[in-house]
C-alpha cells in the first residue's frame, strides 16, 4: 500500500494519469458526437416530436383503472352470483400511447374474507376463468401459477390498436358452495366456508416499447418473450 | 505538502479513469395500468314445512324463506305405522326410491305446490285415537348449467354431495 501511495504521489505519475484520463473521457465524448452526427445527417429536415407511451386495460370495450373497477355489471340482471353459471366477461388491452408497445398482462385471483382480507388458504382454482389463447395470446407458464397466470401478446400494438380479448367468462365452481365444516357430534353444525366471501380477480398490464425490443423487455420485464 | 497534493491529485485523475469505463444506462419507454374487481357469494339457504290436516289427509307444503339468498331443490318422504297405507302425491312432484321430488327450485319467499299425504286405515285394524303420520323433507342449494339454467340434481349423488373440509383438505362425502 505504502509502495501504490509513493507511486501516485510523484507528480510524473499524476500527470500520467490526468492525461489518460483526458484520452479515455475525451474518447467517449467523440463517440456521442459522432453518433449525434450522423443521426443529424440522416434526418437533416425531421422535427423533434415528444413520444408516449400508455395502456389501458378494456373490460367489455371501456377502459377501466384502480380499486374495485372490474365486475361492475358482472350479474347483470342477477341480484346474485349464481353457482356454475358462466358470465361474460371480456378483457383485453389497448395501446392509448403514441407508439407501439409489446404488452403483457398478469391476473391474480384468490377469495377474500367479509373484512377484505386475502384467504390463501381457500381454493382460488375455483375461480374459473375462461383465458383465450390463440388470438395471439400465449399463457406463460413457467411465470403462472394456480394464483396468477401470465399472458404475452406476441405482435406489437400500434397506437390506439387493440389487442383481442385474452378473457371471456367468468365462473365459480359449484364446489365452492358444497365445501363445508361440520362440528359436533350428537348435534352437528354445518357451516359453508366460502358463504360471504369474495372473489377476486386483479389485473396488471405492462408495456413497452417496440424499439429495441429485445433489451426493452429484458430489462422492464426481466424476460424476452 | 506537495507530495499529499499529487496523491490527492492522482486519486481524482483514477477516479475520472474509472468514469470513463462506465457503461451507459438506457431507459426504456414502458407503461403499466392495474385494476381488480371483487363478487360476493352467498348461499344462505332456511326452509321451513307447513302442514295442513283435512280428516285423514295432510297437505304439505315447503316454503324457502326470505331471508335465502338461493333457489333451493326440496323433497320430502311420509310415512306411517306398517298396518297402515299411505297414498301420497301432488302437481309438480313425482316418486323416486322413497323420496318425493319437487320438480321446479323453489325461489326466495316461495313456495312448493301442496304434496298430499292420505291415510288408509285398512278396515282389519282396530282404529285407534291417534296415529301418527310423519314427514321428513330435505333441501339443496340450486345450482346452474353454463348458460344460467338450473342444472337439475341427480337425485342419487347430488343430495349428499357436500365436501367436508378436514384439515385444510376437502374430500367428498360418501
Amino acid at each position: 500500500m505504502k509502495k501504490f501511495r509513493d507511486l501516485i504521489s510523484r507528480p510524473s505519475v499524476t500527470v500520467a494519469l490526468f492525461a489518460l484520463a483526458l484520452v479515455l473521457l475525451g474518447g467517449s465524448t467523440v463517440g456521442g458526437a459522432r453518433a449525434a452526427l450522423t443521426v443529424e445527417s440522416q434526418y437533416y429536415n425531421s422535427q423533434v416530436q415528444t413520444s408516449s407511451i400508455d395502456v389501458a386495460l378494456l373490460e367489455n370495450g371501456a377502459a377501466v383503472s384502480g380499486e374495485g373497477a372490474l365486475f361492475s355489471k358482472l350479474l347483470g340482471e342477477d341480484s346474485s352470483l349464481k353457482i356454475g353459471k358462466k358470465y361474460d366477461e371480456s378483457l383485453a388491452v389497448q395501446n392509448t400511447g403514441s407508439i407501439s408497445e409489446y404488452v403483457r398482462v398478469s391476473v391474480y385471483q384468490y377469495w377474500m374474507d367479509e373484512q377484505g382480507n386475502k384467504v390463501p388458504e381457500m381454493d382460488s382454482q375455483w375461480i374459473k376463468l375462461g383465458f383465450v389463447t390463440g388470438g395471439g395470446w400465449t399463457i406463460d407458464e413457467d411465470s403462472s401459477t394456480e394464483e396468477r397466470t401470465v399472458l404475452y401478446y406476441a405482435d406489437p400494438l400500434d397506437s390506439g390498436a387493440s389487442s383481442s380479448p385474452f378473457l371471456n367468462s367468468v365462473t365459480i365452481d359449484e364446489r365452492a358452495a358444497r365445501t363445508v365444516t361440520q362440528t359436533g357430534e350428537t348435534e352437528i353444525t354445518t357451516t359453508y366456508v366460502y358463504n360471504g366471501k369474495s372473489f377476486c380477480v386483479e389485473v396488471h398490464v405492462d408495456g413497452v416499447q417496440t424499439h429495441n425490443a429485445d433489451q426493452a423487455k429484458l430489462s422492464a420485464w426481466g424476460v424476452n418473450k | 505538502m506537495k507530495t499529499k497534493r499529487s496523491f490527492i491529485l492522482s486519486l481524482l485523475a483514477l477516479v475520472l479513469i474509472l468514469c470513463a469505463f462506465i457503461q451507459p444506462a438506457w431507459a426504456y419507454f414502458t407503461s403499466s395500468k392495474q385494476a381488480d374487481g371483487a363478487v360476493p357469494i352467498s348461499f344462505i339457504r332456511r326452509t321451513t314445512i307447513k302442514e295442513t290436516v283435512d280428516e285423514l289427509t295432510k297437505n304439505v307444503t315447503i316454503h324457502n324463506d326470505e331471508t335465502s339468498t338461493v333457489y333451493v331443490w326440496v323433497r320430502a318422504r311420509a310415512y306411517a305405522g306398517v298396518q297402515f297405507n299411505l297414498y301420497v302425491g301432488g302437481e309438480g312432484w313425482t316418486e323416486d326410491g322413497g323420496w318425493w321430488y319437487y320438480g321446479a327450485a323453489v325461489p326466495p319467499n316461495g313456495d312448493t305446490k301442496p304434496l298430499s299425504i292420505r291415510l288408509e286405515i285398512p278396515e282389519e285394524v282396530e282404529p285407534t285415537d291417534v296415529v301418527n303420520v310423519g314427514v321428513i323433507y330435505e333441501s339443496i342449494t340450486a345450482f346452474y348449467n353454463a348458460d344460467g339454467s338450473f342444472k337439475t340434481p341427480n337425485h342419487d349423488s347430488d343430495w349428499r354431495a357436500e365436501y367436508i373440509l378436514d384439515s385444510g383438505s376437502s374430500t367428498p362425502n360418501p
